[in-house]
């Protein structure tokens, strides 16, 4: 038993039976998706990095403040990340109360998922129960990070 | 009997989850909840796609259901911020209506104190006090304003009639 899942496990490896869906398929999956969220958050950290706060010269404007010429929740975001990568984190919490804890956020999902990716390729996992450990982790961090957003909104819709 | 499993639509199952979670996260920010119902547009499509390549090859659609399912999630928040822009530009034009009635009451107001108005100015510098009454009424105004411009044509009228009797 253990011995053809290796085997199968060795021909997925070997390109003779990429098409079969199985574990090594589900952890590459896995693996992936992984590996896109950390590669998408270490770009949203070098874009606060490279664009500057005394500058301004931020190519994203808030649509919201566009629109009703007030200033939403997530104003200041950018400008308050640029702050936390530079070191300031009282000036980044004077643009933008909320931008150091919807930072943490995406620091701990970018630890997450580079240990995700290590621990994957050196133990062997039992992928589902990761996954839902994993997705419950997600929203829950997601929740308690953007909670005054979803506030917002609700007061905007009731 | 081994059932014979496809990998087919995996890569648009994937791709749709990844856009549909990333359109979660931007939906929830308000300075870029718009371009949420861009991003969710494209993880539904990519979503209905991976569901529709799967199911045919009778292949898993987990993912692709997580992505269609996101992106739609996504897709709602968009509109409801929408629904609420359409609302606000509504009420703007309310709003505008409201603020040009303060307005035409403001000058209104302005107009009925400067008929009526009499002011009285005092300076007063220890024992030293110095009043200076004067009117605002606009029949005073335009008298004063009658009376300054006749005393000017005079001025100016004698002044012309000097000039020629010196010539």
């Amino acid at each position: 038993m253990n011995w053809s899942r290796t085997q199968q496990q060795k021909e997925i490896l070997q390109g003779k039976n990429n098409n079969t869906p199985g574990p090594s398929n589900e952890k590459n999956t896995y693996l992936a998706i992984n590996a896109i969220f950390a590669g998408i958050i270490i770009l949203v950290f070098i874009y606060s990095g490279f664009f500057s706060p005394e500058k301004n010269n931020y190519p994203l404007e808030c649509i919201h403040e566009k629109i009703t010429g007030q200033p939403c929740p997530s104003c200041g975001l950018s400008r308050s990340f640029s702050f936390i990568m530079r070191g300031d984190i009282s000036t980044a919490a004077s643009y933008n109360e909320y931008g150091l804890r919807v930072f943490l956020f995406f620091l701990f999902h970018l630890v997450m998922r580079l240990s995700n990716i290590v621990y994957i390729l050196r133990k062997p996992v039992h992928l589902k129960e990761l996954t839902i450990i994993d997705s419950s982790i997600a929203i829950i961090t997601f929740i308690l990070a953007f909670r005054q957003f979803f506030v917002y909104y609700l007061q905007l819709l009731f | 009997m081994e059932e014979n499993k496809t990998n087919t639509g995996h890569g648009m199952g994937v791709a749709a989850l990844i856009m549909g979670i990333i359109s979660i996260v931007v939906a929830f920010i308000p300075c870029l909840g718009l371009l949420a119902f861009f991003t969710g547009i494209v993880a539904i499509v990519l979503g209905a796609i991976g569901i529709s390549q799967a199911s045919r090859a009778k292949a898993p659609t987990g993912l692709a259901i997580g992505g269609l399912v996101t992106g739609a999630l996504a897709l709602l928040i968009s509109i409801a911020q929408i629904v609420f822009f359409a609302g606000f530009s509504k009420n703007f034009d309310v709003i505008g209506d409201r603020l040009e009635e303060v307005f035409e009451d403001v000058e209104k107001d302005i107009r009925e104190d400067f008929e009526t108005g009499d002011f009285k100015i005092t300076i007063q510098d220890g024992e030293e006090k110095i009043e200076i009454e004067g009117s605002a009424k606009r029949k005073d105004l335009r008298d004063k304003l009658e009376k300054l411009e006749g005393v000017e044509l005079e001025q100016d009228t004698t002044a012309k009639g000097d000039t020629t009797g010196q010539k």
